[in-house]
């Protein structure tokens, strides 16, 4: 399903990541951990087009990442950011508006699947009417990753889904996302819990 | 209608000492504005009495290639401004804001003088210079504003703009949100502006036109067609504009390139 082959990852003549290979199968849930500045993220950007590989290749079903490609692999990708600070003012506003692109356009959820989502990460229904300014970081958190599971996309990527989280939610998450059952997921995490809950890869430093 | 009455170079004199009050206020005040304003109004001057005698010859000679010409040399130089102005690649983007200008003028230029004023001659000096440099200077100041905003929110919310793409939005749709904010921040001002036109504010055409000569009635239909071609030409000139960096400013990816 995401098969990393070979690659290098350069960022000003630096290399952060030297012939590194994985695969991860279909509706696999993967995390990967490891020290800041391991290439982590770096690893996870290559699969959404941001940054491209100084050598190897990344494939998506089997179809290799590139400018070709690109707009058609995004389609089928749900990505929650570590931080991501969105313009609107109402939670149902950020809900909706990945579904306003001509790649979600038919599936917009049904309320009750929202907050049947919502009460999985333990999220109280009132949340879905309020202001964003008046939720929580753990909260905004734990939304973004409902709408990414909303989307339905095929690969899911979540870049340190747990940051904001106390060890309740992040227990709730982990049985949220373990019952995604058609969903590949590629993760990056420092908590160990989260990490351990599914395969995971720790990723050293490249040292050059 | 009568001649308007010349300014003599006393008169003059008299108008320039009128400076003397904001220029003391100024440095009462320590501002430190002292001397850009005496170097504004000293370039203003020697720049506007070039103009006249450029544009006294240009009238006198209405050759229609030399006008096309001077017009080209100011859609150069609007271009030039607009990207000094805006801090963006000179190099990259140069053609690319020509011609949007060059596009834009021309197609408002042909409906203006053919359709509107129904001149003989297209390119009559002197109505195509002075027409094509108004249109150009409006031009400019929204090409200038709708760039601002348009790269200044992309740098600041370029988080959104990555969740955007990373969830499926294509290119165009990503980016929209940020073309929408810069028209509507650049065409606001004529919006308001166009609201108010006769009621707080008599426009600087309609003037000059009253006090060269023209019949009120005139010089009102005058500003009136003017403002909607202001209008026009530059809300087709910062589209293009915009189209054309897009293609420009973004690598295959969708990521900005500078």
């Amino acid at each position: 399903m995401i098969s990393f082959d070979n690659i290098s990852i350069t960022f000003d003549n630096k290399t952060i990541v030297k012939n590194f290979s994985l695969e991860i199968s279909k509706n696999e849930k993967f995390v990967l951990w490891g020290k800041s500045g391991s290439g982590k993220s770096s690893l996870m950007s290559l699969l959404l087009g941001f940054h491209q590989p100084a050598a190897g290749s990344v494939s998506l079903n089997g179809t290799e990442i590139n400018k070709q490609t690109i707009d058609t692999i995004r389609e089928e990708i749900a990505w929650v950011p570590q931080e991501a600070a969105l313009p609107f003012e109402y939670v149902k506003d950020v809900i909706a508006a990945p579904f306003q692109f001509k790649a979600n356009k038919n599936k917009f959820p049904k309320k009750e699947l929202i907050l049947s989502y919502f009460e999985q990460l333990g999220l109280d229904a009132s949340l879905y009417e309020k202001r964003l300014n008046e939720v929580s970081g753990g909260e905004q958190q734990r939304i973004m990753i409902a709408i990414a599971a909303l989307l339905q996309k095929p690969v899911l990527l979540l870049d340190e889904p747990t940051s904001a989280l106390d060890p309740d939610s992040i227990e709730s998450l982990i049985k949220f996302i373990k019952g995604l059952e058609q969903t590949t997921m590629l993760a990056i995490s420092h908590d160990r819990r989260f990490t351990e809950s599914f395969t995971n890869l720790e990723l050293k430093p490249t040292e050059i | 209608m009568n001649q308007t009455i010349d300014i003599s170079l006393w008169g003059f004199i008299a108008g320039f000492l009128l400076l003397l009050i904001p220029v003391y206020f100024l440095y009462y005040f320590r501002t430190g504005l002292v001397k850009a304003t005496l170097i504004s109004a000293s370039r203003m001057t020697i720049q506007l009495f070039l103009v006249g005698l450029y544009l006294e010859y240009l009238f006198k000679l209405n050759l229609w290639w030399v006008n096309v010409l001077w017009v080209l040399v100011m859609v150069m130089v609007a271009s030039y401004t607009i990207l000094k102005r805006t801090k963006l690649p000179l190099k990259q983007l140069f053609t690319s804001i020509a011609i949007s200008l060059l596009f834009s003028i021309t197609i408002i230029d042909t409906y203006f003088m053919g359709l509107v004023v129904r001149l003989n001659h297209l390119f009559e000096a002197r109505y195509f210079i002075p027409v094509s440099g108004m249109l150009l200077g409006n031009m400019l100041t929204a090409n200038v504003l709708a760039l601002n905003s348009f790269f200044g929110s992309l740098e600041r919310e370029k988080q959104y703009y990555y969740y955007m793409l990373g969830n499926g939005a294509s290119r165009s749709e990503a980016l929209a949100p940020f073309i929408r904010e810069a028209i509507t921040k650049s065409f606001n001002p004529t919006i308001a502006s166009m609201a108010v036109m006769g009621l707080i504010s008599l426009p600087g055409t309609m003037t000059g036109q009253i006090l060269g000569g023209s019949n009120p009635n005139t010089a009102i239909k005058y500003q009136i067609m003017l403002m909607i071609t202001i209008f026009a030409s530059s809300l087709i000139a910062v589209l293009f504009s915009m189209w054309l960096c897009r293609k420009q400013a973004f690598d295959e990816y969708g990521l900005k390139k500078f």
